[in-house]
Protein backbone atom coordinates (compact mmCIF):
# COMPACT_ATOMS: atom_id res chain seq x y z
CA UNK A 1 0.00 0.00 0.00
CA UNK A 2 1.28 3.44 -0.90
CA UNK A 3 0.86 6.48 1.28
CA UNK A 4 -0.86 9.09 -0.80
CA UNK A 5 -1.96 12.63 -0.45
CA UNK A 6 -5.57 13.57 -0.36
CA UNK A 7 -7.04 15.01 -3.52
CA UNK A 8 -7.39 18.30 -1.69
CA UNK A 9 -3.72 18.28 -0.69
CA UNK A 10 -2.72 17.58 -4.23
CA UNK A 11 -4.87 20.30 -5.69
CA UNK A 12 -3.69 22.85 -3.16
CA UNK A 13 -0.13 21.99 -4.00
CA UNK A 14 -0.92 22.14 -7.65
CA UNK A 15 -2.36 25.60 -7.29
CA UNK A 16 0.85 26.73 -5.67
CA UNK A 17 2.75 25.24 -8.57
CA UNK A 18 4.35 22.45 -6.54
CA UNK A 19 2.94 19.56 -4.58
CA UNK A 20 5.27 17.66 -2.30
CA UNK A 21 3.93 14.17 -1.92
CA UNK A 22 5.10 11.26 0.19
CA UNK A 23 7.88 9.48 -1.67
CA UNK A 24 7.36 11.56 -4.75
CA UNK A 25 7.59 15.10 -5.94
CA UNK A 26 4.94 16.07 -8.42
CA UNK A 27 4.35 19.43 -9.86
CA UNK A 28 1.82 21.00 -12.10
CA UNK A 29 3.72 23.58 -14.03
CA UNK A 30 1.97 25.40 -16.81
CA UNK A 31 -0.85 22.89 -16.50
CA UNK A 32 1.39 19.94 -17.26
CA UNK A 33 1.60 17.11 -14.78
CA UNK A 34 5.16 16.24 -14.06
CA UNK A 35 6.11 13.22 -12.02
CA UNK A 36 9.40 12.40 -10.39
CA UNK A 37 10.44 9.09 -8.92
CA UNK A 38 11.85 10.42 -5.65
CA UNK A 39 12.88 8.19 -2.81
CA UNK A 40 15.80 6.64 -4.69
CA UNK A 41 19.31 7.34 -3.61
CA UNK A 42 20.73 6.91 -7.08
CA UNK A 43 22.11 9.98 -8.77
CA UNK A 44 19.86 10.86 -11.69
CA UNK A 45 21.52 9.71 -14.89
CA UNK A 46 20.27 10.58 -18.31
CA UNK A 47 18.92 7.40 -19.83
CA UNK A 48 19.18 6.69 -23.54
CA UNK A 49 15.49 6.05 -24.15
CA UNK A 50 14.74 9.54 -25.39
CA UNK A 51 11.70 8.21 -27.24
CA UNK A 52 9.34 6.37 -24.88
CA UNK A 53 8.82 2.79 -25.97
CA UNK A 54 11.90 2.65 -28.16
CA UNK A 55 15.27 1.02 -27.58
CA UNK A 56 17.86 2.26 -30.10
CA UNK A 57 19.24 -0.47 -32.38
CA UNK A 58 22.80 0.20 -31.20
CA UNK A 59 22.06 -0.77 -27.62
CA UNK A 60 23.58 -4.14 -26.89
CA UNK A 61 24.84 -6.21 -24.03
CA UNK A 62 22.57 -7.62 -21.38
CA UNK A 63 23.34 -4.93 -18.77
CA UNK A 64 22.70 -2.08 -21.19
CA UNK A 65 19.49 -3.69 -22.44
CA UNK A 66 18.23 -4.17 -18.89
CA UNK A 67 19.12 -0.53 -18.30
CA UNK A 68 16.61 0.34 -20.99
CA UNK A 69 13.98 -1.68 -19.16
CA UNK A 70 14.89 0.02 -15.90
CA UNK A 71 14.45 3.46 -17.47
CA UNK A 72 10.98 2.44 -18.63
CA UNK A 73 10.11 1.14 -15.18
CA UNK A 74 11.16 4.39 -13.52
CA UNK A 75 8.88 6.19 -15.94
CA UNK A 76 6.02 3.91 -14.94
CA UNK A 77 6.62 4.50 -11.25
CA UNK A 78 6.46 8.23 -11.90
CA UNK A 79 3.29 7.84 -13.96
CA UNK A 80 1.48 5.91 -11.24
CA UNK A 81 2.68 8.20 -8.45
CA UNK A 82 1.64 11.27 -10.40
CA UNK A 83 -1.76 9.81 -11.19
CA UNK A 84 -2.77 8.55 -7.73
CA UNK A 85 -4.24 11.84 -6.49
CA UNK A 86 -6.81 11.87 -9.29
CA UNK A 87 -7.89 8.26 -8.89
CA UNK A 88 -10.59 6.93 -6.61
CA UNK A 89 -12.18 3.67 -5.50
CA UNK A 90 -11.32 0.61 -7.62
CA UNK A 91 -9.04 2.46 -10.02
CA UNK A 92 -7.05 3.77 -7.07
CA UNK A 93 -6.74 0.29 -5.53
CA UNK A 94 -5.55 -1.06 -8.88
CA UNK A 95 -3.00 1.72 -9.29
CA UNK A 96 -1.58 1.24 -5.80
CA UNK A 97 -1.14 -2.47 -6.45
CA UNK A 98 0.41 -1.92 -9.86
CA UNK A 99 2.75 0.75 -8.50
CA UNK A 100 4.03 -1.84 -6.02
CA UNK A 101 4.63 -4.19 -8.97
CA UNK A 102 6.57 -1.52 -10.87
CA UNK A 103 8.72 -0.89 -7.82
CA UNK A 104 9.39 -4.63 -7.56
CA UNK A 105 10.47 -4.56 -11.21
CA UNK A 106 12.83 -1.66 -10.50
CA UNK A 107 14.36 -3.53 -7.57
CA UNK A 108 14.82 -6.74 -9.56
CA UNK A 109 16.30 -4.99 -12.57
CA UNK A 110 18.73 -3.02 -10.43
CA UNK A 111 19.78 -6.27 -8.77
CA UNK A 112 20.30 -7.98 -12.13
CA UNK A 113 22.22 -5.06 -13.61
CA UNK A 114 24.39 -4.91 -10.51
CA UNK A 115 25.06 -8.63 -10.84
CA UNK A 116 26.27 -8.03 -14.38
CA UNK A 117 28.61 -5.29 -13.19
CA UNK A 118 26.66 -2.61 -14.99
CA UNK A 119 25.78 0.85 -13.71
CA UNK A 120 22.13 1.20 -12.71
CA UNK A 121 20.44 4.06 -14.47
CA UNK A 122 18.71 6.45 -12.08
CA UNK A 123 15.35 8.06 -12.64
CA UNK A 124 15.06 11.31 -14.48
CA UNK A 125 14.37 14.41 -12.41
CA UNK A 126 10.91 14.65 -13.94
CA UNK A 127 8.62 13.09 -16.52
CA UNK A 128 6.02 14.87 -18.63
CA UNK A 129 2.69 13.08 -18.75
CA UNK A 130 0.66 15.81 -20.37
CA UNK A 131 -2.44 17.44 -18.98
CA UNK A 132 -4.52 14.99 -16.94
CA UNK A 133 -7.54 16.64 -15.36
CA UNK A 134 -9.72 13.65 -14.61
CA UNK A 135 -9.33 10.06 -13.53
CA UNK A 136 -10.06 9.02 -17.12
CA UNK A 137 -7.17 11.20 -18.30
CA UNK A 138 -4.89 9.47 -15.80
CA UNK A 139 -6.06 6.03 -16.88
CA UNK A 140 -5.44 6.89 -20.54
CA UNK A 141 -1.93 8.02 -19.62
CA UNK A 142 -1.31 4.83 -17.64
CA UNK A 143 -2.60 2.70 -20.51
CA UNK A 144 -0.22 4.48 -22.89
CA UNK A 145 2.75 4.16 -20.54
CA UNK A 146 2.05 0.46 -20.00
CA UNK A 147 1.89 0.00 -23.77
CA UNK A 148 5.20 1.80 -24.27
CA UNK A 149 6.82 -0.34 -21.59
CA UNK A 150 5.55 -3.51 -23.23
CA UNK A 151 7.12 -2.26 -26.46
CA UNK A 152 10.43 -1.78 -24.67
CA UNK A 153 10.41 -5.33 -23.33
CA UNK A 154 9.48 -6.77 -26.71
CA UNK A 155 12.59 -5.13 -28.13
CA UNK A 156 14.78 -6.23 -25.24
CA UNK A 157 13.74 -9.85 -24.65
CA UNK A 158 14.94 -11.29 -27.98
CA UNK A 159 18.25 -9.39 -27.73
CA UNK A 160 19.20 -10.68 -24.26
CA UNK A 161 21.80 -13.42 -24.47
CA UNK A 162 21.21 -15.01 -21.05
CA UNK A 163 18.15 -17.30 -21.17
CA UNK A 164 17.29 -16.64 -17.53
CA UNK A 165 17.36 -12.89 -18.10
CA UNK A 166 15.12 -13.37 -21.13
CA UNK A 167 12.64 -15.25 -18.97
CA UNK A 168 12.70 -12.62 -16.24
CA UNK A 169 12.17 -9.82 -18.72
CA UNK A 170 9.35 -11.75 -20.40
CA UNK A 171 7.67 -12.41 -17.06
CA UNK A 172 7.71 -8.66 -16.39
CA UNK A 173 6.43 -7.85 -19.89
CA UNK A 174 3.45 -10.13 -19.31
CA UNK A 175 2.60 -8.37 -16.06
CA UNK A 176 2.67 -5.01 -17.86
CA UNK A 177 0.21 -6.51 -20.35
CA UNK A 178 -1.96 -7.66 -17.46
CA UNK A 179 -1.91 -4.15 -16.00
CA UNK A 180 -2.85 -2.78 -19.39
CA UNK A 181 -5.86 -5.12 -19.60
CA UNK A 182 -7.15 -3.94 -16.22
CA UNK A 183 -6.64 -0.28 -17.08
CA UNK A 184 -8.48 -0.78 -20.35
CA UNK A 185 -11.38 -2.34 -18.42
CA UNK A 186 -11.53 0.66 -16.10
CA UNK A 187 -11.75 2.85 -19.19
CA UNK A 188 -14.65 0.77 -20.49
CA UNK A 189 -12.55 -0.60 -23.35
CA UNK A 190 -12.15 -4.17 -24.53
CA UNK A 191 -9.37 -5.61 -22.33
CA UNK A 192 -8.44 -8.29 -24.88
CA UNK A 193 -8.29 -6.42 -28.18
CA UNK A 194 -5.75 -8.60 -29.97
CA UNK A 195 -4.37 -12.13 -29.91
CA UNK A 196 -0.80 -10.82 -29.97
CA UNK A 197 0.37 -8.17 -27.52
CA UNK A 198 2.77 -6.04 -29.50
CA UNK A 199 3.02 -2.85 -27.47
CA UNK A 200 1.59 -1.04 -30.46
CA UNK A 201 4.53 -1.84 -32.67
CA UNK B 1 15.54 -29.03 -27.94
CA UNK B 2 15.18 -27.61 -31.44
CA UNK B 3 13.08 -24.58 -32.26
CA UNK B 4 10.79 -26.81 -34.33
CA UNK B 5 10.14 -29.09 -31.35
CA UNK B 6 9.45 -26.13 -29.05
CA UNK B 7 7.01 -24.61 -31.54
CA UNK B 8 5.33 -27.99 -32.08
CA UNK B 9 4.87 -28.41 -28.32
CA UNK B 10 3.36 -24.92 -28.05
CA UNK B 11 1.03 -25.69 -30.94
CA UNK B 12 -0.05 -28.97 -29.34
CA UNK B 13 -0.94 -27.17 -26.12
CA UNK B 14 -2.85 -24.48 -28.02
CA UNK B 15 -4.84 -27.23 -29.72
CA UNK B 16 -5.78 -28.77 -26.37
CA UNK B 17 -6.82 -25.37 -25.07
CA UNK B 18 -8.92 -24.68 -28.17
CA UNK B 19 -10.63 -28.04 -27.85
CA UNK B 20 -11.22 -27.52 -24.13
CA UNK B 21 -12.86 -24.17 -24.75
CA UNK B 22 -14.89 -25.84 -27.48
CA UNK B 23 -16.27 -28.45 -25.08
CA UNK B 24 -17.14 -25.80 -22.51
CA UNK B 25 -18.96 -23.76 -25.16
CA UNK B 26 -20.74 -26.85 -26.47
CA UNK B 27 -21.83 -28.34 -23.17
CA UNK B 28 -21.95 -25.56 -20.63
CA UNK B 29 -25.22 -23.70 -20.03
CA UNK B 30 -23.27 -20.46 -19.89
CA UNK B 31 -24.67 -17.01 -19.38
CA UNK B 32 -24.21 -14.84 -22.50
CA UNK B 33 -21.39 -12.75 -21.07
CA UNK B 34 -19.33 -15.81 -20.20
CA UNK B 35 -20.09 -17.39 -23.55
CA UNK B 36 -18.86 -14.25 -25.36
CA UNK B 37 -15.69 -14.25 -23.27
CA UNK B 38 -14.90 -17.91 -23.96
CA UNK B 39 -15.54 -17.39 -27.66
CA UNK B 40 -13.08 -14.50 -27.71
CA UNK B 41 -10.48 -16.53 -25.83
CA UNK B 42 -10.92 -19.48 -28.17
CA UNK B 43 -10.60 -17.25 -31.23
CA UNK B 44 -7.38 -15.74 -29.96
CA UNK B 45 -6.01 -19.22 -29.23
CA UNK B 46 -6.92 -20.18 -32.79
CA UNK B 47 -5.00 -17.15 -34.02
CA UNK B 48 -1.98 -18.29 -32.00
CA UNK B 49 -2.27 -21.80 -33.37
CA UNK B 50 -2.43 -20.56 -36.96
CA UNK B 51 0.74 -18.51 -36.61
CA UNK B 52 2.56 -21.32 -34.81
CA UNK B 53 1.54 -23.79 -37.52
CA UNK B 54 2.89 -21.43 -40.15
CA UNK B 55 6.18 -21.01 -38.27
CA UNK B 56 6.45 -24.75 -37.78
CA UNK B 57 5.96 -25.29 -41.49
CA UNK B 58 8.73 -22.79 -42.22
CA UNK B 59 11.01 -24.68 -39.84
CA UNK B 60 10.25 -27.92 -41.66
CA UNK B 61 8.41 -29.40 -38.70
CA UNK B 62 5.24 -31.37 -38.72
CA UNK B 63 2.12 -30.07 -37.00
CA UNK B 64 0.80 -32.31 -34.23
CA UNK B 65 -2.69 -33.69 -34.64
CA UNK B 66 -5.38 -31.89 -32.67
CA UNK B 67 -7.29 -34.07 -30.17
CA UNK B 68 -10.07 -35.81 -32.07
CA UNK B 69 -13.07 -36.35 -29.85
CA UNK B 70 -13.69 -36.03 -26.15
CA UNK B 71 -11.79 -39.17 -25.18
CA UNK B 72 -8.62 -38.02 -26.92
CA UNK B 73 -9.02 -34.58 -25.39
CA UNK B 74 -9.39 -36.13 -21.95
CA UNK B 75 -6.18 -38.12 -22.40
CA UNK B 76 -4.31 -35.07 -23.71
CA UNK B 77 -5.53 -32.97 -20.79
CA UNK B 78 -4.48 -35.62 -18.28
CA UNK B 79 -1.04 -35.85 -19.87
CA UNK B 80 -0.67 -32.09 -19.44
CA UNK B 81 -1.79 -32.19 -15.81
CA UNK B 82 -5.04 -30.32 -16.47
CA UNK B 83 -7.44 -31.41 -13.77
CA UNK B 84 -10.53 -29.20 -13.93
CA UNK B 85 -13.49 -31.39 -14.95
CA UNK B 86 -14.77 -30.47 -18.41
CA UNK B 87 -18.34 -31.17 -17.32
CA UNK B 88 -18.18 -28.63 -14.50
CA UNK B 89 -17.97 -25.37 -16.41
CA UNK B 90 -21.23 -23.63 -15.63
CA UNK B 91 -20.92 -20.84 -13.11
CA UNK B 92 -18.74 -17.78 -13.31
CA UNK B 93 -16.37 -19.37 -10.77
CA UNK B 94 -16.25 -22.62 -12.76
CA UNK B 95 -15.41 -20.78 -15.96
CA UNK B 96 -12.70 -18.73 -14.31
CA UNK B 97 -10.99 -21.68 -12.61
CA UNK B 98 -11.29 -23.94 -15.65
CA UNK B 99 -9.86 -21.33 -17.99
CA UNK B 100 -7.17 -19.95 -15.67
CA UNK B 101 -5.79 -23.48 -15.43
CA UNK B 102 -5.50 -23.54 -19.22
CA UNK B 103 -3.97 -20.08 -19.45
CA UNK B 104 -1.49 -20.84 -16.66
CA UNK B 105 -0.34 -23.97 -18.45
CA UNK B 106 0.23 -21.98 -21.60
CA UNK B 107 2.11 -19.19 -19.84
CA UNK B 108 4.43 -21.69 -18.17
CA UNK B 109 5.04 -23.29 -21.56
CA UNK B 110 5.77 -20.02 -23.32
CA UNK B 111 8.09 -18.90 -20.54
CA UNK B 112 10.12 -22.07 -21.04
CA UNK B 113 10.05 -21.41 -24.78
CA UNK B 114 11.42 -17.89 -24.28
CA UNK B 115 14.36 -19.41 -22.42
CA UNK B 116 15.05 -22.15 -24.93
CA UNK B 117 14.27 -20.81 -28.40
CA UNK B 118 17.31 -19.82 -30.46
CA UNK B 119 15.63 -17.66 -33.12
CA UNK B 120 15.07 -14.13 -31.72
CA UNK B 121 12.02 -13.68 -33.94
CA UNK B 122 10.40 -16.71 -32.34
CA UNK B 123 11.36 -15.42 -28.89
CA UNK B 124 9.44 -12.24 -29.68
CA UNK B 125 6.46 -14.23 -30.91
CA UNK B 126 6.43 -16.40 -27.78
CA UNK B 127 6.56 -13.29 -25.58
CA UNK B 128 3.71 -11.65 -27.49
CA UNK B 129 1.54 -14.74 -27.14
CA UNK B 130 2.44 -15.24 -23.49
CA UNK B 131 1.42 -11.63 -22.83
CA UNK B 132 -1.95 -12.31 -24.47
CA UNK B 133 -2.40 -15.40 -22.29
CA UNK B 134 -1.57 -13.24 -19.28
CA UNK B 135 -4.30 -10.81 -20.29
CA UNK B 136 -6.72 -13.73 -20.63
CA UNK B 137 -5.84 -14.95 -17.13
CA UNK B 138 -6.25 -11.43 -15.77
CA UNK B 139 -9.76 -11.04 -17.15
CA UNK B 140 -10.67 -14.51 -15.88
CA UNK B 141 -9.31 -13.85 -12.38
CA UNK B 142 -11.37 -10.67 -12.48
CA UNK B 143 -14.48 -12.85 -12.67
CA UNK B 144 -13.63 -14.11 -9.20
CA UNK B 145 -12.67 -10.90 -7.45
CA UNK B 146 -12.02 -7.20 -7.97
CA UNK B 147 -9.20 -7.25 -5.45
CA UNK B 148 -6.18 -6.21 -7.54
CA UNK B 149 -3.87 -8.63 -5.75
CA UNK B 150 -6.15 -11.44 -6.98
CA UNK B 151 -6.55 -10.07 -10.50
CA UNK B 152 -2.79 -9.54 -10.99
CA UNK B 153 -1.28 -11.65 -8.21
CA UNK B 154 2.44 -11.14 -8.75
CA UNK B 155 4.88 -8.62 -10.28
CA UNK B 156 6.40 -11.56 -12.18
CA UNK B 157 4.09 -13.77 -14.24
CA UNK B 158 5.30 -17.34 -14.49
CA UNK B 159 2.02 -19.16 -14.95
CA UNK B 160 2.22 -20.83 -11.57
CA UNK B 161 0.11 -18.50 -9.45
CA UNK B 162 -2.42 -20.33 -7.31
CA UNK B 163 -5.85 -20.38 -8.88
CA UNK B 164 -8.08 -18.33 -6.55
Amino acid sequence: MVARPSRRTFLRGAAAGLATLPAVTSAVAGGTLLGGCGGDEVEPVEDFSTTPGRIPPGVSGDAELLGGALAAEYRQVAAYLSGLPLLEAQALADAECFLAHERAHVARLRELIGGLGGPAVGPRPSYDFGLPGTSADVLRTLERVEQETIAVYLQIVPRLTDPLLRATAASIAVVEAEHQAVVRQRLGRQPLPTAFVTGGR
Amino acid sequence: MSDATIVADALALEQVVIASYGVALRDGPLEPRLRRLLRRLRQQERDHAAVLASELDTLGGRAPAAPAGDAALGRARAALGLTHPLDEVVTRGDVARFAVELENAQMAGYLAAVRELSDPRLVTLATQIMAAEGQHATVLRGLLSEIPEVVVPSPFETGDAAIP
